[in-house]
Order: structure tokens, then sequence, then C-alpha cells
């Protein structure tokens, strides 16, 4: 009866919206309409890879496209090392670094010079080709199809060379960057100069080999060494002015164990964006680069890490050895879509609008337009990320553990109505959604589960059943562990449903913000009434709690916010009868489901702080480690239901936005970090908590979802294009 | 002929007896000739140690359209045509007149897809019936009459009188509606009937827009289109008299109207000069020289205008204007007023003489070319000239669009100088390793005696090996000077074909110029893009060198055809350009001027209280608004 209820208050709230306020935010939807790619214009680049020679192909002549035409020669990237080292401001920093430390000149330039040569990419077209000739051969044997969007990617080679290029694609895999410079060599474009992290440095071979692929090398935290700042910045900043190579960096920072989008980092960012804010180039235009993976390569490695299981540390032999493995496992399609290009002088002139001025400079308004850039290119991607039939069954799958998980089993026939129930209601909230037709759901469910044979199997009976025996976790028992050591039956149940829980994080984005909204009204009293006001608080606060667990940009939460509203209205609130109730509540459920291995797990994080003494300190390993146990601990007993709490993303994610809200003290002592709690804070964020966690949500899925009423959404979408051809493709 | 009492010799103008045709003008120049003349020196004060006698009348005629285009730039038989599916020049007043230019075509329509069957001819000059009827405010005609003053209610009169050069300007004059134009032009002789004339406008409260060489490229005389008064265009052309000459001091002093080439063909009789040479000189007058705060192309050698101006007379409505009673080579008494006339584009009263400093004309004179590997080494080397104060006469630096561009410009060349041309080419690309579509060229003008320029040229050449300049002849020089008279022209030749061409510029610090050159190309190329228009043709020239800086100068064109609009679509993109020239620390106008295109910008360039300065000047000496020209401030509607 809650759900009813719930229903209505619902209602009321959204019918609260004059009309006029309503106007308003169908245009403010129809501007930030989600994604603008259409998903008939993919085109796979592996198809004409298994038509011709490989060799004919790697080696044929072609006059790649330039980024930024230059008028001076930039073949030799040793010219390019000394050119840097020869700069005005490299000439300052060795002045005053041999002044500071009473050092000679010519010393100072010998540590810049072992810098360059660090950080410099060796571009050598020959050895480009060899590897990718490598690379053709293990990616066809590995994927089915790499699908582009190539409309698109032909009409950004075709603007290019008038300033410089930045491509920044997601990272879910180390397949994304050697993706990109596959796909810029099928299109003939210059292979973009890569920031690479140091780990593929030290790597034997594959360090060096990647230099001569364009690789260049960055540090992961640049500390107080302030030479090698100023010659990095100074290296990435000659390749936007004097270069003409498009560049290529991973905004997110690092690859996305977890498979959501990370919250964008601006150290790289800031230095990409300062030849703008001089005038030194006259533009930079932005390609967020969205990448889905039917499977992801390093799924176990990631579903491993989450639960704190050691990690084995990068080396050229491991890779070799994830070569062979790969041999063995049917990976599906990569999808690869890239964005509408965003020229920066047009984001903070436009968008921002903003005055150029490169004499004045105003450094704070530069700093807060390079945060609102950086979440704008990670909003692109997020905009722009595939949902594939995996997706989906994942969530289906998911949603039916938490559930039902001792109860029926789920059939294939029942799922498959389920994951094109769900294409369609994602499609009309906008994404990007593979197209999942209903007499053809069976059989695209059945594919995807014999992608993921080692977390999902189908029995005699059409049965869908979580593998259990995939994972050994005996291997592991004996290394070190980045939290509490599992045991081991936790970890065999907890393995399968954290790969899968990837997935589903993989849309997250998408459904976070109604979800929140959604399980804020579903806690809603007897009354079921809430002003749009108090709404919109309570939606803060829940942001606040999670903001670093999804991306959320605090200036954005009000326009996030309607946008879910909108959203949210279309698919589950209409007045009439013209949808049928059970599809509301079903969809409820589900929305509330999927926040819930979230709040659950940060209500027992609370909980179990709560126990902790204030005069206590921790350090970050010591509180994870109590926090995953006491974890282990409820979902043995059975107070949880989801094992993905046992993530250290999750708890970390926690801990950081708890000592961001103030409830944990953080300190540094003799240079390691420590923790206290703040006891009453805990209580207050504890008890807000509970008002908005209950279990899982059951309703049963198998009893309305077949007969979906399609007029009935119809109706809905009208007003979003994506919504109708994601309905029409299922007509 | 006639000599004056104080023995200056000046001629009869040809305005002043010519009159006698036209049914609607009154004379009555006799006595105000000897008014003008001895007011003039009186209050000058000058001693006049030298006799000027000059010959020919003055180049262009009362009647302008009887010398010059009624809608375009320069001479009537001056033009860019298409012969026998050739560009050719018409007529013999310029090095590349009568003569076919076979590679033009083909470089315009690889450049901005040129097709010279796209043809939209110009209207016809408008019957006398298309023009409106002048507004004629009671007691404005008698009062004028009365003065003896030339007048004319004339329709062409007074459409050749109601614009500049602007693009926007021409575009109305070809095929846009007709629109607000004087109502009355006259024509004062001297400095008195000028006075008489403010006089009366205070009086009957009409509107004054004086009126020089028409050459304008700001809006600053065109004419205001929402003026309900009576606009009276006072045409400055028959106040074109040198008053006098003074040898021992180098200075002269001559009335407003003069136009640069009849001051300098006078002068140079006296072995004189005064060394300014704005690309417009064949037509503007001195008086709009001080008004805009003009340049001239030899300014390292003879100055700006304000380096040249001794002294200016302004009539305003509330009382003539007037810096000092003696010629001084510089003074310290207070704020200096010669800079509220320099630079006051008509809007606080009407400059009617003008003492100038001039100089011997030099012995000697010689055009150099340096051949630079790209614009960026130029412009180093551009800086270290400026450094080094080095600079000769003129030095100019062009872009590859417009190296390109001159090359297309040349004659048919000869059997030997097509192997010559091939020889220089491949020495430039094979030996020196320069890329033909990255060169950048600059052009040198030497002046002085012989050692003084031997000596100079040494330096250049000296430098510009540093910068991996290389010596490039004195051919390519020259033909880069005299080229300056004609590119004027290109502008009505592309019009016509649907290409749209034109060039605005600014001053910028040094350090901020390659900056500002690569964003401005960038911008108008985006604009274009966003415009749907293909195939811009986008370049640049720094064109003038300073300690702390140098003027650039950019030119625009693009095909319209198939666009409707085209002068919005270029306002567009000018706005656009201008407002990246600001961002990068350009300024609004280097020596075009703000006129009324440029109005919008004047009040961030000059400050809130700037503003309120100009105001303050502006009330004090003009408070009814009688120059109500429009310029420098937008007013408000």
């Amino acid at each position: 009866m809650v759900t009813t209820e719930w229903t209505h208050s619902l209602t009321s709230s959204i019918t609260a919206i004059s009309s006029g306020e309503m106007a308003v935010l169908i245009e403010g939807i129809s501007m930030s309409k989600d994604s603008d790619v259409n998903f008939s214009s993919f085109i796979n680049v592996l198809d004409e890879r298994r038509r011709s020679s490989d060799f004919m192909w790697m080696s044929r002549e072609m006059n790649p496209v330039k980024s930024y035409r230059q008028n001076h020669d930039t073949s030799n990237p040793y010219k390019f090392q000394y050119d840097v080292l020869k700069s005005r401001k490299i000439k300052k920093l060795i002045e005053e670094v041999s002044k500071q430390q009473n050092t000679p000149e010519s010393q100072v330039e010998k540590r810049v010079i072992d810098l360059l040569k660090e950080i410099g990419h060796a571009r050598d077209p020959a050895t480009l080709r060899l590897v990718g000739l490598c690379f053709v051969k293990a990616v066809k044997k590995i994927f089915d199809g790499i699908y582009v969007n190539e409309d698109r990617l032909l009409k950004i080679k075709q603007n290019m060379g008038s300033n410089p290029v930045v491509f920044v694609p997601s990272h879910r895999s180390y397949f994304d960057f050697c993706i990109m410079s596959f796909i810029t060599f099928s299109y003939e474009i210059e292979t973009p100069c890569i920031a690479a992290g140091m780990d593929f440095m030290s790597m034997f071979l594959m360090g060096e080999i990647l230099r001569k692929c364009n690789a260049f090398y960055m540090r992961r935290s640049f500390g107080d060494d302030q030479i090698y700042r100023t010659v990095f910045q100074e290296y990435v900043q000659h390749l936007l002015i004097a270069g003409d190579l498009p560049f290529e960096f991973f905004i997110e920072g690092t690859r996305s164990r977890s498979s959501k989008s990370l919250p964008p980092k601006f150290g790289l960012l800031t230095m990409l964006l300062e030849p703008f804010f001089l005038g030194e180039v006259p533009d930079i235009t932005f390609l967020p680069v969205s990448f889905t993976y039917d499977h992801i390569v390093e799924e176990g490695l990631f579903a491993r890490e989450l639960l704190g299981v050691p990690k084995p540390k990068e080396s050229t032999s491991s890779l070799l050895k994830a070569i062979n493995l790969i041999n063995e496992v049917h990976y599906g399609n990569c999808y690869v879509v890239f964005g509408e290009p965003i020229s920066f002088r047009k984001y903070i002139t436009e968008n921002l609008a903003s005055k150029l001025n490169f004499v004045h400079r105003n450094p704070s308004q530069e700093t807060s337009q390079t945060v609102d850039f950086g979440h704008h290119i990670v909003g692109s991607q997020q905009k722009n990320m595939l949902i594939t039939s995996f997706h989906l069954l994942s969530i289906v799958v998911g949603n039916h553990q938490l559930v039902d998980a001792a109860g029926k089993s789920l059939q294939v026939e029942q799922a498959s109505k389920d994951v094109a129930w769900l294409s369609a209601v994602l499609s009309a909230f906008g994404a990007l959604v593979q197209p999942v037709p209903h007499r053809h759901a069976a059989a695209i469910v059945m594919d995807a589960v014999k992608q993921h044979s080692s977390v999902l199997t189908v029995n005699e009976a059409g049965t869908l059943q979580l593998a259990t025996s995939a994972f050994d976790p005996s291997k592991f028992t004996a290394c070190s562990w980045k939290g509490h050591q599992l045991q081991e039956d936790v970890l065999r149940t907890a393995y399968p449903m954290v790969v899968l829980q990837l997935y589903i994080n993989h849309c997250l984005h998408f459904l976070v913000s109604p979800a929140i909204i959604t399980v804020i009204m579903q806690h809603l009293g007897e009354d079921g009434r809430i002003t749009k006001h108090e709404l919109f608080e309570k939606y803060k606060f829940v942001c606040s709690l999670m903001t670093h667990e999804f991306v959320f940009f605090r200036p954005w939460a009000e326009k996030t916010f309607e946008d879910s509203l909108l959203k949210l209205e279309l698919v589950s609130i209409v007045e009439g009868d013209n949808l049928r109730l059970g599809n509301h509540r079903k969809l409820q459920a589900l929305l509330c489901n999927l926040l819930y291995p979230f709040t659950s797990g940060y209500l027992t994080i609370c909980r179990c702080l709560q126990t902790l003494d204030e005069k206590d300190l921790w350090s970050e390993k010591q509180l994870m480690t109590t926090l995953q146990a006491k974890i282990e601990g409820e979902l043995r007993s059975g107070n949880l239901q989801h094992p993905y709490c046992l993530s250290l993303d999750l708890i970390s994610s926690c801990i950081a936005s708890l000592t961001v809200k103030g409830v944990l003290n953080r300190s540094r002592v003799n240079g390691t970090v420590q923790y206290s709690v703040k006891r009453d804070d805990i209580n207050q964020v504890t008890s807000e908590l509970e008002c908005l966690t209950v279990g899982p949500i059951k309703y049963p899925f198998d009893k309305d979802s077949g007969s979906l009423d399609l007029d009935a959404y119809k109706a809905l979408s009208v007003s979003d294009s994506v919504a109708v051809e994601g309905l029409s493709s299922k007509l | 002929m006639k000599t004056s009492k104080d023995g200056v010799i000046t001629h009869m103008c040809s305005g002043r007896t010519d009159s006698k045709d036209e049914d609607s003008v009154s004379e009555n120049s006799a006595a105000a000739d000897k008014n003008g003349l001895a007011g003039g020196v009186a209050c000058l004060s000058a001693t006049n140690n030298g006799n000027i006698i000059q010959k020919r009348p003055p180049t262009v005629t009362k009647k302008r359209i009887d010398v010059l285009k009624w809608n375009g730039w320069g001479y009537n038989d001056s033009q860019f045509l298409m012969k026998n599916d050739m560009a050719y020049f018409s007529g013999r007043r310029y090095p590349i007149g009568d003569m076919h230019l076979p590679f033009l075509v083909q470089w315009a329509k690889d450049s901005v897809k040129f097709d010279p069957k796209n043809n939209i001819p110009s209207r016809t000059l408008p019957s006398p019936d298309e023009y409106p009827k002048p507004i004629i405010q009671s007691g404005v005609l008698e009062s004028i009459k009365s003065t003896g003053i030339e007048y004319s209610l004339d329709g062409v009169d007074r459409l050749v009188r109601a614009h500049g050069q602007t693009l926007e300007d021409i575009y109305m004059l070809r095929n846009g509606p007709m629109p607000r134009i004087p109502d009355l032009v006259v024509w004062p002789v001297c400095h008195e009937q000028v006075e008489k004339l403010v006089e009366l406008a205070s009086e009957h409260n009409f509107v004054i827009v004086p009126y020089g060489g028409g050459t304008s490229v700001s809006g600053a005389v065109t004419t205001p289109q929402h003026e309900s008064r009576t606009i009276v265009a006072l045409d400055t052309s028959q106040m074109n008299r040198i008053l006098w000459v003074d040898k021992e001091n180098l200075t002269i002093c001559c009335e407003a109207g003069m136009i640069g080439q009849d001051l300098e063909r006078a002068l140079h009789e006296q072995g004189l000069t005064t060394g300014h040479e704005p690309d417009s000189y064949e037509f503007s007058s001195v008086g709009g020289w001080v008004a805009t705060r003009a340049s001239g192309m030899k300014k390292n050698t003879y100055g700006n205008i304000e380096d040249l101006l001794v002294q200016a007379k302004m009539v305003s409505p509330q009382g003539t204007l007037v810096k000092g009673l003696s010629h001084v080579p510089r003074s310290s008494i207070g704020p200096d007023f010669n800079h509220v006339i320099l630079g006051s584009e008509g809007t606080l009263g009407v400059i009617t003489e003008v003492v100038l400093k001039v100089r011997p004309l030099p012995p000697c004179r010689k055009y150099g070319s340096i051949v630079f590997p790209d614009f960026e080494s130029g412009v180093k080397f551009m800086r270290e000239v400026a450094k080094q104060r080095i600079q000769p006469s003129s030095i100019r630096l062009v872009d590859n669009e417009q190296f390109q561009f001159g090359l297309a410009l040349r004659a048919a060349p000869t059997m030997f100088g097509a192997v010559m041309d091939h020889i220089k080419r491949s020495y430039l690309t094979v030996f020196k390793g320069f890329r033909w579509n990255s060169i950048a060229v600059t052009t040198l003008l030497f002046e002085g005696t012989k050692e003084d320029v031997a000596a100079q040229e040494r330096k250049i050449y000296t430098t510009a090996e540093q910068f991996k300049g290389v010596a490039a002849g004195e051919k390519n020089g020259e033909r880069g000077y005299t080229l300056t008279f004609v590119i004027a022209y290109l502008r009505d030749f592309a019009i016509e074909h649907f290409i749209i061409a034109e060039s605005f510029e600014t001053s910028v610090p040094w350090d901020k110029t390659l900056m500002l050159c690569r964003n401005v190309k960038h911008c108008i190329n985006e604009e274009c893009k966003a415009l749907g228009i293909e195939h811009p043709l986008v370049s640049c020239r720094v064109t003038q060198t300073y300690d702390i800086g140098c003027c650039v100068y950019f030119y625009f064109a693009f095909n319209w055809l198939g666009k409707s609009e085209p002068v919005q679509a270029f306002e567009r993109i000018e706005e656009a350009a201008r407002d990246m020239i600001i961002a990068c620390g350009g300024s609004l106008s280097h020596h075009h001027g703000v006129g009324k295109i440029r109005a919008r910008w004047y009040p961030s360039q000059v400050s809130a209280l700037g503003v309120e300065l100009y105001k303050a000047t502006k009330q004090r000496l003009d408070p009814a608004n009688i120059f109500a020209t429009g310029n420098l401030l937008t007013p408000k509607l």
C-alpha cells in the first residue's frame, strides 16, 4: 500500500508545477537532450578487417589528418623535446632553480633533460604499424566487433586542422586507448599523443613500444617537485601549441574499477586549458568518447580489486598471460561512441556567457570554468554510454537476486521480457540503449549470457543461474589483503554479484537521480505528500552523501533534479489511466532496489561508525578493514542483502563523503592520515539515512511486463524522440 | 591666379569658377577669398618667407562624379575588369594600368571560389526624382543664401556626400535602398565662411556633417540616419590653398580641404614633403587626417599626423579652438588641446586650417624586400628592428596569403622572366628549405641620402639573417608599395562577383602580436563556418612598427553566392573579430578611427570617466549637438 500512496503524492507534487514551468522544463530537457547518437549509425570497423589483408592495410600509404596544422616541421619527437628544453619557461626554470639551490645551470639542465626523456613520446610510424598489425590480429580474436558512430567521426575529421584537438575517452579498460589509436589509424587521423601512467613505463619493452606509439608518461602525483611540474606542464602545452597531433587523456584519471563514471580530475585539464586562457591557441576542441564493452576484459580483476583481493602488478609477462587467457573467452562487442565535439571557446563564451580576455586574466573564474568544463565533458561521455543487452540483463538478474534469491528461479523467458521492457524504459529516459525487440529478446539474452559464462549460466530447464565456481578464492588467501580478509563462502557468492554490479553501475548515471527521488518518495509517511522544495532538500542531502559515489556537480543539482522529475513523470506518473498501475510499481521497485546496495551499505557503515569511540584515531586502512568486516558480518547474518556493499570503492567513497560533511575528522599525523568520529554528527546522518533505507522491495515481476501496454508508452514518449525510436524498434 | 596681399600666390580653384554653370549654386567667392586669407594668416601669425605657386587645379572637382566613381572607390577611369577571360586594370594612372593580369582570376578561383560568370551589376546613377526630398527647415536656405556661400540641393551632390567607403556604404550605393542623405551641400571657401555657417547652424538648429575626402572607413561621414533636423554636408574641398610656407622652420599652413596628392604635388615643387602618406592619400584631406588621427606609411621617418601637426583650427559652435599663437616645437602648457581636435571625428567642430611640419625631399629612395620562412619569424624580425630602432621609412610584413596574392597581381612574365621566377623559387624551396605556402615577405622603403640608405640597408639585412630572412630584391619591394593604391579598387571588382572583401586594423603590443593574428584569423574562419560560408580568405600584415608594438591589418574575403544579406554577415564577422582583437589586447583602431561602426566599443576602451570627460567636452563645445554625426558614442534614440 505504501507504493500506491506514494504514487499519489508524486503525482500531486508534479502537478504542482505550473504549466508555464512545465514548458520551461521541457525546453530544458530538449536542450540537454541526452544522447544525440543514432544506434543505426554504428559501423563495425572489424568487418572490413575481416575481409582484406591486415598487412596490406597496415602498410598502406596514408596521409593522416593533423589536428592543428603548423607551419613548421613536427615529425621529429627529439627536436620537439629540444624545443621544450629551449622554451622560455624552461630557461627561466633552470635559471631560478640554479640560483635557489646554488647549483650550476648545466646540472639543472641535465635534470630537465632526464625528465624530458622520462616524459617524452617517441613517435615512430614504423613501430606503430607493426604494433598495429599485432593488435589487429589479437583484437579480431577478442572482439566480435568494434562499433563506431562513423558519421560523427568523419565530420570531426573534416573539421580538424585549425586548432588543437583533444580526445577524452572514458576509461574502463586498457583496451580503450589501444582501440582509440586503432580507430584513428583506420580513419586516417594522426595517432594521438596519449598521457599514460608511469606503471606502463616500467613494463619491460612495452614502455618503450608505447612511447613509439605516441604515449608519453605522467607521474601519478607531482608532489612538491617544482621542476617536474614545470617540465611536464611545458611539455603538454608545447604539444598543444606547437604540435600537430591530437591529444588524448583520461579525464577520470584512471580506469574506473567500478564501471561508474569517476569525477573529473583537473590537474591535466588545467594544464591543457592554460594555453587557451593565454591566447596561445585559438581554441581547443574536446571530443568526449564513450567506451562500452559487452564484456570488460578486466572484469574479474576489477571485481577482485573492489573486494580487496590483492592485485597482481602490471608487467609484460602478466600481460602476455592475460592475452593467452583472452583466447578462451568470448568478449562480444566494443562500442565507441564519439560525442559532439566541444569547442572550449564556444563553451565559455556561449554556455558560460563569459567574455574572452587573454590579457587581463581572471584566475578564479578560470578555475571555476575548468571545473565546470570537466564535469561537462564527463557528462557528455555519460550521455553517450551505450547500454547493451547484458547491462539490461544484469539489472534484471541483480534485482531478481536481491528480492527473490531464495524463492523462485529466474527463467530466461521471464528475463527476456524484462530486458525488453527495461530497454524501452531506458530509451524513454533518454539513454542510448541497444534496442531489444520483443520477439528477439530471448535470443539476445542467450547471446549475452554466453559472453559471460564465467558469472552467469543457463541450465537445461532454462533457468538463469549465477556461476559460483568461476572464482577460486583459495588462491588469494595467503596474499596481503587490501581490506578485511573475507571468508571463502562470502567471496564465492559475492564475486558474481559484484561482476554483475559492474554492468549495473555502467548505467547508473542515467538512473541515480530518478532513483534517489523515488527512494525519498517511497519513504514518506502516511500522508505521502511532499512539496517540491522539501523534496529537493532531501535530494541534495542524498547527493551530498553520495558525492564520491556518483558524479554530482553541485551547481547543476537543480537542473539534474528537474530533469529527473520530468523523466519520472514521463515513465511512471501519468494522469488518466493510460498506464497500468502495475507498471509504475514495477519501475519504482526497480529504482529503489538499484539504489539499495548504496543506501544500505552507507547505513551499515554509519551504524558501525556510531559504535566507535570518539577519541580513537584510525588510519584509513584500519577503518576500511573494520568497516568491511562489519559489513561481512551483516551479510552473513542476513541483515544486508547485497554483497556489493563489501566493495572497498563504496566504503572509501562513503568515508570521503562523511569527511567532507565533517562527520569524520581527518587529520595528518606524522605524514599519515588519521580519522576520528564525531558522535553527534554521525548520529544525525544515521537517522536521516535510516529514514531512507528499507530492505529490497519485492514486486512480482512476472505478472504484467509481458502484456506491456505499448500504446501507453507511445503517448509518453511523444516529446522524446529517442524514446520513440526505442519503441518503434520494439514494435 | 590671384596674388594675395601677403604675397602668397594661390590659384583660383575650378570650384569657384565653374559653379556659374550650376543653377542652384549661388556664389560670392572674391570677398571670401580675401577674408579667408587675411584671417588665416592673422590668426596663425606666422612669418611667410616662401612663395607657393600651385599651377594645377585640384584633382577632385566640386562635381565629384566627373572624376570619381559615384558607387565605388577612386577614379572613374581606373578599375578591374574582365577582358577576354582575363583580369585587366583600366586607365593609365597606376603601374598595372592598362595591363592584363593573367594570374589573378585563377588565384581568386582557388582562394574564394571566384567565378567571373556570377555577376551582380550595380544600379545606375539614380535619376533626379529618385533622391529623397531634402528636409529644409524654414529660414535655413535664405540665411545661407545671404552669406553668399555656394550650396547645392542637387540629388547627386547630396548622395555622393552621404557616405564614406565602408562596405555598408558601397553596398548601399550599388544595390541597397536609398538611405537618408544630406539635405544640403555647402562649399565654404575659407575659415570665416565656416564660422558663419556654424553660427547659422546654432541659430537655426540644423546639423552639420563635415565632409573632406569621403574616404572614411568607420562610417564617420555617413549621414546619421535618425536625424530629423536639416542635415548640411559641409564640403571642405574648396578650402584647398596652402596659405604659407616657412622654409626656415620647415612648416606650412594649409587649409583643411586640401587633399593629400595635391598638397604633396605642390610641396614637391618646393623641394618639400610632409611625408604623410596614408593609403588613401590620393583622395583624403588634411582635415580628415587630423579628425581621425591618421597614420602614414612612412611614419618611421616623418611621424604620424599627431607628430606632424603643429597647430589646428577648429570651428565649434562655441567659438574657434586654436592652440597657442606661435609655432613652437613643443611646450609645457597644461593639457594639449590639439589632442581635443585630433580624433574628434567631426563631432566637435570643423577643422579649417592646419599648420604641419614638412621635410626636404629625400635625395635617395630605394625599395627592398626580404623573404622569411614563415610569418612568425617575420614578426620576430620586425620586433628586433623596432627594438634596435633601425626602421627604414616603411617596413611591412605580409603573411603567406598576401604574398600569394601579390604574385597573382603580376603581369604576364616574359620567357626570361618566367625562367628567372622558377630559379628564384627553387632557390628558396630547395636550398633554403622554405615552404612555398608558409613564406612571409617584408617590404622595405628606404629614404635619405645615398649614404644613409646604404647604412640602413646594411643594418636591416644583417638583422634579417638572424631570423632566416633572405633578401629578395628591390623589384619585389617596389611592387608591394605600388600595389598599395590599387588594392582598394579590388573591393569593387569583388563585390560585383558576389565576393565581399574588406579590411580592418588594430594596434597591439609586440608580445601579443602573433597571438592576436592567430586568434583573429581563427575567429573569422569559425564565424564564417557558423554562417555557412565556405572558403573565406583571411590574411594579415604588419604595417607599422613602434617601440612597444605594431599595427596589424586584416583582410578578409568570402563568396556569398547563394546567401542573402552579405552586409549583415560581414558585420557579424567583423564584430566577432573585433571582440577577439580586444580580448587579445589589441586596440579598437590604430588609424581608421571609431566612427559609427566601432562606437559600441568606445566606452569600454576609454573607461566610464573617459566617456564623461568626452561628453563634458562635447557639451561645452557643442551643447546643441550641431555636429550630430553620431561618431564615437552611439546616440541614444
